[in-house]
């Protein structure tokens, strides 16, 4: 009863009309921005913090957050059209949502994917707004060792779910940890592989990585090859519209990807591409009737990575709300709009300026409706891009990605490293190298490394440690099991087999 | 586009550099006040609330500008390098001038002397505090523990800055051994205190006293030259016996050799500043201990530090 009042209450401050239009000019943003490559959703927010200050507490939050979580629903369409992903979250989304793009039903795929986002958003809502405080403490449960063992089994299972080439995965993933070490070091501080230039202690962003190796290379393999984007050379409604078998594979997929992100979104690390990954694989791994199709355009593929993509951004707050500690630095940037109007973020947060709390989390049911009602008129307008000529297309998106690489960091460095990345990527496309290990090894090395140090310091250099704890020691046994696994399985094959024929 | 400002912005100055003069008006245009990360974090937030604060003594503009980069060190080399006419200031804490001076390359100023601290306007403290429900009630008893059984206590810290300078001087006084564990940021290193993988933790007071505040943490002591005025109850590591004083400051400064008339203008606008009750506000929501402190002893105070932190300070150790 308590909460549903305080729910009420909540409601009452995000209807205020400075608040709607608050949640709506947030979300606006946000689409924007997760449709054009390389522009972060950090940087719209911080383009926008300033703004935030002539408004109240609650309204500068709940326009921030709208940005935050409208960049998610944003971020497929280019992956979905283009194979380009807009931000980390979408590069999965481009293996499976571009293939089913390519089959004329790329406006089925978009409205999936605005359905699927609208669902996941709901969905971890509510429980953000039911389990706050729960979820925190669950959330501190995890710590060094536990970090340590996840970027571990998030290496192992990638190195089999994408591509073909286990082996090839593998390498693509140790070198992409390898290139993670350049910069300074976030343990000791130190600078390793600089060879004293300022340049290179900046280290590798994923941003121009990601847009590189996917992005550019894509760009420039549809200039060299005569193939090109898929057309869509009719818009049909009925086009647009998925059909019964496609509702009825993809609502599962949503769900489960929804689940899957909330509770990656608990703990700290690149959440959004890490529940992405997992999502996919777990879509991959129990998937029957479908199983071939995986690759080749199956609708599980999309829709339960850009579910999981969504739950994320939203459970994400939780640490926050609960605890007041950041831990992505899109959060930090909302606690910084709290801070400017004099309000301490912290535990007591949700006591002292409960308005503040219940009102974002209200402005958030109505911000996704909001979206969803953006999106869907918007498909059409996405897949008639399509039907843009072909140079002035690659034209753009080289122009946007240039400007938005180079507007996070204001660094040239940056864009050699988008252009590097591109002709490292187009190199090893051609070869037949998956480019996803890649990625995640530059993601999760630097997690699978600090979590391994701050573990063994805080151990005093005892490996018991990964095995004592009740997380760590079941997390560890995961780990056997994705190297063991698959060799077993084959082998009790094998015998069956064998026992059959003799 | 700053470029091109800035060249026809310095030759203006030169021209006119003969014409400044004790009784002339100053500021007659808007002031550039720069923040050396970027926009929306705890530095930003000070900036933007001091930049308010100052319009109103300085009856001029006062525009925020954020230079981020190179640890806080590019915001600092756009100050210092600016021309020293008074009309570009900057805010910052003292992470970039006295630890990231030494490990960035190149940069085309160094210890406190090449360029000058107008004044202190927010001092942050740097705490110890240890799990809510520890049998270990004050400093002492930890100290005891601890050299009774080296080793086996942990801090949760962050390395390389002041907060493991601050800790090896204190560890070093009171000769004991508690095994320091660096995370890379607040947000980590108080996440691993309250999921209970360490018995203490030593950060900054304002990552510190919100859980304080929910008894999650108990504070043993600060590093402070005196007691918080918001928690006058927490002694001072001083006080106990152990002669560690760090503090984390923000300061404002500008570049070397502005015109004293001017100069003491400014200083009149940054005091008038650190009174205004708005200003205050946005400080205290971060647990800053609000008070200006004159610009030679904040020199002094980084000259030590950032002789402390040295490489070949830490070299000789």
């Amino acid at each position: 009863m308590d909460l549903l009042a305080q729910m009420l209450g909540g409601f009452a401050v995000a209807l205020q009309p400075v608040n709607i239009g608050a949640a709506l000019l947030g979300a606006l943003v946000g689409t924007a921005t997760g449709v054009l490559p390389g522009l972060g959703v950090l940087g719209a927010m911080a383009i926008l913090m300033p703004i935030t200050v002539h408004f109240s507490a609650v309204t500068g939050l709940i326009m921030l957050a709208g940005i935050y979580y409208g960049a998610m629903y944003g971020g497929s369409t280019t992956a979905i059209l283009l194979r380009i992903p807009g931000e980390g979250g979408s590069i999965v989304t481009t293996i499976d949502g571009y293939e089913f793009a390519r089959k004329g039903r790329a406006g089925a795929a978009l409205m999936i994917c605005a359905v699927g986002s609208f669902i996941a958003g709901t969905i971890s809502i509510i429980g953000l707004s039911l389990f706050t405080t729960v979820l925190a403490d669950v959330a501190l449960r995890f710590s060094s060792p536990e970090f340590c063992l996840l970027a571990l089994l998030g290496g192992l299972t990638l190195v089999r779910i994408t591509g073909n080439d286990p082996a090839r995965n593998m390498l693509m993933l140790l070198i992409g940890m390898a290139l993670a070490t350049i910069g300074v070091d976030a343990v000791g501080g130190d600078t390793r592989f600089t060879f004293d230039t300022n340049t290179l202690a900046l280290g590798f962003d994923l941003v121009p990585i990601t847009l590189g190796l996917y992005g550019l290379s894509e760009l420039f393999h549809v200039v060299a090859s005569n193939n090109g984007f898929p057309r869509a050379d009719r818009v049909r409604l009925r086009d647009m519209i998925p059909t019964r078998v496609e509702w009825s594979r993809a609502w599962p997929a949503i769900v489960r990807g929804s689940g899957i992100g909330f509770l990656i979104g608990l703990l700290p690390g690149p959440g959004s591409l890490t529940a992405t990954f997992a999502s996919y694989g777990v879509e991959k791994a129990i998937a029957r009737k479908y199983r071939d199709e995986f690759g080749r355009g199956a609708v599980e593929g999309f829709a339960g990575p850009e579910a999981a993509n969504n739950a994320v951004a939203t459970s994400a707050l939780v640490p926050v709300l609960a605890l007041g500690i950041p831990f992505t630095p899109n959060v930090a940037l909302m606690l910084g709009a709290l801070i400017v109007q004099g309000i301490q973020p912290g535990p007591l947060l949700l006591s002292q300026h409960p308005d503040v709390v219940w009102g974002l989390l209200a402005s958030m049911y109505i911000g996704n409706i909001a979206l969803l009602a953006l999106n869907l008129p918007l498909v059409g307008i996405w897949v008639r891009l399509l039907r843009v000529p072909q140079y002035a297309l690659i034209g753009f998106i080289f122009a946007i990605s240039f400007i938005g690489v180079y507007t996070m960091r204001s660094s040239y460095w940056d864009l050699c490293v988008l252009v590097g990345f591109g002709a490292v990527g187009a190199i090893l496309r051609q070869i037949g190298f998956d480019l996803a290990p890649l990625v995640l090894g530059i993601v999760i090395g630097p997690i699978f490394e600090k979590s391994l140090r701050e573990t063994l310091f805080l151990s005093g250099g005892d490996l018991s440690i990964f095995v004592t704890r009740p997380i760590s020691g079941t997390l560890s046994a995961l780990c056997v099991v994705a190297v063991l696994g698959p060799a077993i399985i084959a082998m009790v094959r094998r015998n069956a087999i064998r026992a059959k024929h003799a | 586009m700053r470029s091109i400002a800035g060249i026809a912005f310095a030759s203006f100055a030169l021209a006119n550099s003969c014409a400044f003069a004790a009784d002339e008006p100053f500021p007659t245009k808007p002031v550039t006040l720069t923040v050396n990360y970027g926009a929306g974090g705890g530095s930003d937030a000070i900036a933007r609330a001091l930049g308010r604060a100052l319009e109103k003594p300085l009856k001029q503009p006062v525009t925020i500008e954020n230079v981020a980069g190179g640890a806080g060190t590019r915001g600092v080399t756009a100050v210092v390098t600016a021309v020293a006419d008074g009309y570009q200031i900057g805010v910052a804490t003292n992470s970039p001038m006295t630890i990231a001076v030494h490990s960035v390359k190149g940069l085309s100023w160094g210890d406190p002397g090449t360029y000058d601290i107008l004044g202190g306007i927010g001092i942050v403290y740097n705490a110890l505090c240890i799990q809510a429900d520890s049998p270990l009630q004050k400093l002492d008893d930890v100290v005891n523990y601890a050299r009774q059984n080296p080793g086996k206590l942990k801090v949760a810290s962050i390395a390389g800055g002041i907060n493991h300078y601050t800790w090896d001087a204190f560890a070093k006084k009171a000769n004991i051994n508690i095994r320091f564990v660096p995370y890379s940021g607040d947000a980590d290193g108080v996440a691993s205190f309250l999921g209970k993988n360490t018995e203490l933790v030593a950060l900054t007071w304002p990552g510190l006293k919100a859980q304080v505040e929910v008894g999650k943490a108990r504070p043993l002591a600060v590093f402070g030259p005196e007691r918080m005025a918001t928690n006058p109850n927490v002694p001072t590591f001083k006080e106990l016996g152990y002669d560690v004083v760090t503090t984390s400051d923000y300061v404002v400064y500008a570049p070397k050799g502005i015109p004293e008339a001017r100069r003491s203008v400014l200083i009149e606008a940054i005091k008038q500043a650190v009174s205004d009750p708005d200003f205050r506000l946005v400080l205290v929501a971060q647990n800053i201990q609000v008070k200006f402190t004159d610009g030679e002893e904040m020199t002094r105070q980084f000259t030590e530090v950032f002789r402390g932190t040295a490489p070949s300070a830490q070299a000789g150790k």
